[in-house]
């Protein structure tokens, strides 16, 4: 095995690191190894490096790769003020009670009534309800920490679902909400829907509210 | 088994001798023989002559014998050899010494410094050698794990595009944030 030559200088070497580091794909390859607590203190080497942490793609890839060396499962839920809660239990004892704080301003989680399931991620976000008279969704992105509030539309609702899905070549997250507009039990006519489509794309939220109503015949 | 012997001519203008199965280790000079495009040389314009001879050691250990590296990468445990009724338990001791011996010979192979690194690295990235790409990026992961964004910047030479004032606010949100968090 021939050992490195002497005559490689250091520019040489430095200058394939810039090559790694332009090159993206390594990139994310190799930051996608790094814990979230490493990952959030990179963010701030560069906007470049902000903005590939914070890539939906990204996250994906990341949140994969944790998951997949893990034998704990994490449960997060949100409460009526919309606070979000996580728990991690571990496998091998029953329950293991520990809830991290992912919110400064957390309230007791357990004491709350509103505690909601969540909805399986999607593409490295989750997707979180609140059930209130003035109820609202949150998407929630576990890496980056950030939450966004989704509004729900004015129109009275009497049941309602939503999921949460991503549309590869857009790079967007579609929030499709699909609700009853009446109490429609009883009657032959069958019942009144209405859908609402909300957008999360890179730039933020773009509710386009009521973007499509429809009844269901 | 005699194998077809295949030349790479490295950046530099330097030749070097593979066997066809080691070679088939790079998904590139796979795509390259299985094409019928084999003329001889194949010129290697983004590998040097001070690496290439590395990738070769590593697709000379890897090449035709995929049945291995994949068990490294289920932790040892063949999940086929559970369902087949005649188990042999002598045949599993052996793989399991040969996956030993293989985990070692890459804990040596890893063995140099930092110059060689990115370079094997973009060898392996633009062969495609997955193995030795997840070698090596593990590597470059593990080495950047501790330190700070300076150090990265110094490392990648990067320029921070942030104002004092931005950086100071995202290290802000950092301290913030600085309690376990549940998805690390």
């Amino acid at each position: 095995m021939e050992k490195s030559d002497e005559g490689e200088n250091s520019s040489s070497s430095s200058s394939r690191r810039s090559i790694v580091s332009s090159n993206e794909d390594l990139m994310v390859n190799i930051l996608s190894r790094l814990s979230m607590k490493v990952l959030l203190r990179f963010k701030c080497v560069s906007k470049q490096w902000n903005l590939l942490i914070s890539d939906p793609y990204f996250v994906s890839t990341h949140q994969g790769r944790a998951t997949q060396n893990q034998n704990i499962i994490k449960l997060l839920w949100m409460t009526h003020d919309g606070s979000i809660g996580v728990c991690s239990i571990d496998e091998k004892e029953e329950r293991k009670g520990t809830h991290d704080l992912i919110r400064s301003n957390y309230p007791d989680g357990f004491k709350c009534h509103f505690v909601h399931m969540v909805r399986p991620p999607c593409n490295g976000l989750i997707c979180l309800e609140n059930r209130c008279s003035n109820g609202f969704f949150m998407v929630y992105n576990p890496t980056t920490r950030n939450t966004l509030v989704i509004p729900r539309g004015k129109e009275r609702e009497y049941d309602y679902l939503e999921g949460l899905g991503f549309c590869s070549s857009s790079n967007e997250f579609k929030l499709v909400h699909l609700y009853l507009k009446s109490e429609g039990y009883g009657y032959g006519y069958g019942y009144d829907y209405g859908c609402e489509l909300s957008t999360v794309g890179q730039r933020g939220v773009h509710p386009q509210q009521p973007s499509r109503s429809w009844p269901i015949p | 088994m005699s194998s077809t012997k295949i030349f790479l001519k490295s950046s530099d203008d330097k030749t070097f001798e593979i066997d066809e199965t080691a070679a088939r280790a790079s998904e590139t000079l796979k795509n390259i023989i299985d094409g019928g495009c084999l003329d001889g040389v194949i010129p290697l314009p983004n590998v040097s002559s001070n690496i290439l001879p590395k990738v070769i050691e590593y697709c000379k250990k890897h090449g035709g014998d995929n049945g291995s590296s994949k068990k490294i990468a289920n932790g040892g445990v063949d999940k086929d050899k559970e369902i087949l009724p005649d188990y042999d338990e002598e045949e599993d001791k052996r793989e399991k010494v040969r996956v030993d011996e293989l985990k070692k010979w890459e804990e040596e192979y890893m063995d140099f410094d930092q110059q060689v690194l990115y370079d094997l690295m973009l060898a392996a990235n633009y062969l495609h050698i997955k193995g030795l790409l997840d070698l090596t990026v593990e590597k470059a992961a593990s080495m950047i794990r501790g330190r700070t964004p300076d150090q990265i910047r110094e490392n990648f030479n990067i320029n921070s595009d942030f104002t004092p004032e931005e950086e100071e606010e995202m290290i802000l949100i950092e301290d913030e944030w600085d309690d376990e968090w549940a998805f690390d």
